[in-house]
């Protein structure tokens, strides 16, 4: 896949709830390797977005397009598209278990041995800032570490397509930058397509290649 | 106080010579129930789920009736089956009046709403996020109801245990389905039944002090399971 | 330190006592109630609770069993719903102790070859000071006119059983229509009957195997016996092949074969209760 490909095609893509629609896109495209940055308010529908762009959603109308072929919702479909695309949801939901246990949930479900998931887990955790975090409860947490677990959780994958929503939203700003570098790091070496939201115009600019603007669900400019 | 003493000692001195007859009717109790209340979880489980889960009409109307359904009497939900399965009923033909499968059908009539009921009042918030994080990573659907149910192994705990209780405790049922008979259909509730009948009431508490016993142990086991369950995650 | 075997997929740590409770369970689960085996047959017999309670059966039913290799499944119930039973071929014979009740059970084609079991007597009990002097009395009808007479409670199975339709025919005789605050209708069996009796002080129809069975449990005394009418003999009947095709017929004719046979009318014969005989073999 050459860096021009369009990954992600939507095309009058609608969400709505209760009548009322949450996103509403006419147009847009994600291009492999890209990081592209959501930038909005709350209630500008990015969350939403995200999590059409992770088929955890289905959208109320529209079509989206994946890697030029359109996406027919079935469980079946979506099951496997999941498994290149993860999303690190704001808050991060932590399994009732060690932080271990939840940084190699993804690797055991894709069946990769206990060897190599501890040293996966532990690459991981080292480069979000949590070494030696592995047999913490995960539950106890604070609310900045929880989302660098969960951020290590996704990384460990290595997912074709990495989302996420706000990611520094709860961490100390010390360890902003190492995050930042982190995300540009993985679409220089491993060529991940990175979509987040922020609130944050700075950052947008400062991380990058594109800013998409949202208000109350539209696409302002793209 | 009379009584009281006397069951004491009965039961010290049924567990005591390991009285073959009692000794019978508690497995017998225990496996018909413990199978009726996993089967009941089978079902209800994912039922109480879905309803949780899934926005329809009448939903509201679901929850109530699933409530009301717990406080049905043992005795009428034996009557309505003892009216299927008899010779002259629906499923007559198969011949399951007054047999142990009988008595299971209807603990697991009584347990199913008990677990359904518990299971939809026990999953919120935070049962969906934990669906959709698993989704994300890769989970398939049989996977995210572990996850989901792993997480939610407390609530889960409770509800086998609600079950548990309502059917290992009941009469009505297992007496109608079941005609107690000796040695084959005779639980520790239709045992008691039939000794209080008889004017045997040291004997009958005596058995009731071994149907706790027995719940107790029950109940045990299972609260360490689920606490093991837990420590998963390497 | 747990030592682990290994992990499972869904990352529990699989240990001895985990593996040791997981393996209790699935034993307890596959432990099936099994169905009755292929080899022995099993007979279901409807009879009544007190019938039961006596423990007769008990006595005359292994020797049964052992020489023919059946199994009698004892379903004790009222008279009415073990007659029920047996009218819906949910069993497969029934002993009951309701004559009229037994010929219309068999006249209505639901039972075949009724024989004559054994039978037993009927005692009106009641409390120590007796308010209604019925003691010694040479009819139980007067006994009954008299009890009605000073409305002294009276204690009523009120369930159709055989005890039940007994007293009914007697309050017919006598000429009263029971009814009222004095008399009061229990709706369950023997034994609760006259423990409820024994509480309020009551008088009670009883069957005299009952009564004796309960005499350590109870205040109550004998006030009223010998009359022929409280005879009270035990029927047994073959449900229907004709109507019900799936009944064990063969099996239930060998039981009623055995129970009328001179070994069986012996056990019956030699049961006996507290040193008392409850039932007496049908005369030849």
């Amino acid at each position: 896949m050459s860096a021009q490909d369009t990954l992600y095609r939507l095309d009058h893509v609608v969400k709505r709830y209760d009548g009322r629609a949450a996103v509403s896109v006419s147009n847009m495209e994600i291009h492999g390797h890209e990081t592209v940055a959501l930038l909005g308010p709350n209630g500008s529908g990015k969350t939403t977005l995200l999590n059409l762009l992770a088929f955890l959603d289905v959208p109320s109308g529209g079509e989206i397009q994946f890697e030029g072929r359109a996406i027919e919702w079935s469980e079946a479909t979506m099951g496997a598209l999941r498994r290149r695309v993860t999303l690190v949801a704001r808050p991060p939901t932590m399994f009732d278990m060690s932080v271990l246990g939840n940084v190699t949930y993804g690797l055991r479900l894709r069946k990769v041995p206990r060897n190599e998931r501890s040293v996966r887990a532990a690459r991981a955790l080292a480069k979000v800032g949590l070494e030696g975090f592995e047999h913490r409860r995960a539950r106890k947490l604070s609310s900045g570490e929880s989302q660098r677990v969960a951020l290590a959780r996704a990384l460990v994958l290595q997912p074709e397509v990495l989302l996420l929503d706000e990611p520094t939203s709860a961490i100390h700003s010390d360890f902003v930058p190492r995050i930042e570098a982190l995300l540009a790091d993985l679409t220089r070496q491993n060529g991940t397509t990175i979509v987040f939201s922020t609130l944050d115009p700075a950052q947008a600019e400062r991380v990058a290649d594109r800013v998409v603007d949202l208000r109350d669900g539209s696409v302002v400019g793209d | 106080m009379g009584y009281f003493s006397e069951a004491i000692r009965r039961a010290f001195h049924l567990l005591g010579t390991a009285d073959p007859e009692v000794f019978q009717i508690v497995f017998f109790s225990l496996r018909v129930s413990l199978t009726a209340t996993v089967i009941a979880c089978l079902i209800g489980v994912p039922a109480g789920f879905l309803v949780a889960v899934t926005e329809f009409r009448g939903k509201r109307s679901m929850r109530v009736m699933l409530n009301t359904l717990m406080a049905v009497p043992t005795v009428v939900i034996g009557l309505t089956l003892y009216a299927v399965l008899y010779r002259g009923g629906l499923l007559g033909r198969l011949g399951l009046l007054f047999t142990p499968s009988a008595i299971m059908l209807g603990q697991i009539v009584l347990a199913s709403p008990i677990v359904a009921a518990l299971t939809v009042s026990s999953v919120g918030d935070l049962e969906l996020d934990v669906k959709r994080t698993a989704m994300t990573l890769g989970a398939s659907g049989f996977q995210t109801l572990v996850a989901v149910a792993r997480e939610s192994r407390y609530a889960l705990l409770v509800a086998f245990s609600a079950g548990f209780g309502r059917v290992i405790a009941e009469v009505g049922s297992a007496m109608m389905l079941g005609g107690n008979i000796r040695g084959y259909t005779r639980t520790m509730t239709t045992a008691i039944a039939l000794e209080t009948g008889k004017g045997e009431f040291g004997l009958g508490l005596a058995l009731g002090i071994l149907l706790l016993l027995v719940a107790l142990s029950v109940n045990f086991l299972a609260q360490t399971i689920s606490e093991r369950i837990g420590e998963g995650g390497r | 330190m747990v030592r682990h075997i290994g992990t499972t997929r869904f990352g529990m740590k699989w240990n001895g006592p985990l593996v040791a409770q997981v393996l209790l369970i699935l034993l307890l689960l596959w432990w099936q109630p099994s169905a009755s085996s292929a080899e022995t047959v099993r007979l279901k017999l409807a009879t009544t609770t007190s019938t039961d309670n006596s423990g007769l059966l008990q006595a005359l039913l292994p020797p049964f069993e052992q020489s023919y290799n059946i199994k009698v499944d004892v379903i004790a119930v009222g008279t009415g719903k073990a007659l029920t039973l047996g009218r819906n071929g949910d069993v497969d014979v029934v002993l009951v102790h309701a004559r009229e009740a037994e010929d219309r059970f068999v006249h209505g084609g639901y039972g075949v070859n009724r024989r004559d079991v054994m039978y037993n007597d009927f005692v009106i009990v009641g409390p120590p000071n007796n308010p209604a002097g019925i003691r010694g009395s040479q009819k139980a009808s007067q006994a009954f006119k008299k009890i009605a007479a000073v409305q002294a409670l009276f204690i009523s199975r009120g369930d159709d059983s055989g005890t039940h339709k007994k007293e009914l025919s007697l309050w017919k005789v006598a000429e009263v229509a029971p009814g009222g605050a004095w008399y009061m209708e229990t709706g369950q069996g023997m034994g609760a009957s006259l423990q409820i009796a024994n509480e309020k002080r009551g008088y009670v129809l009883a069957d005299r195997g009952t009564y004796i069975a309960y005499r350590d449990k109870v205040t109550l005394e004998v006030l009223c016996e010998g009359d022929p009418v409280l005879h009270n003999p035990y029927g047994i009947i073959a449900v229907n092949p004709v109507r019900h095709p799936h009944v064990r017929y063969m099996e239930s004719m060998m039981l009623i074969a055995w129970v009328t046979s001179p070994e069986g009318q012996r056990i019956i014969e030699g049961f006996k209760r507290d040193g008392k005989v409850l039932f007496f073999p049908w005369p030849k």
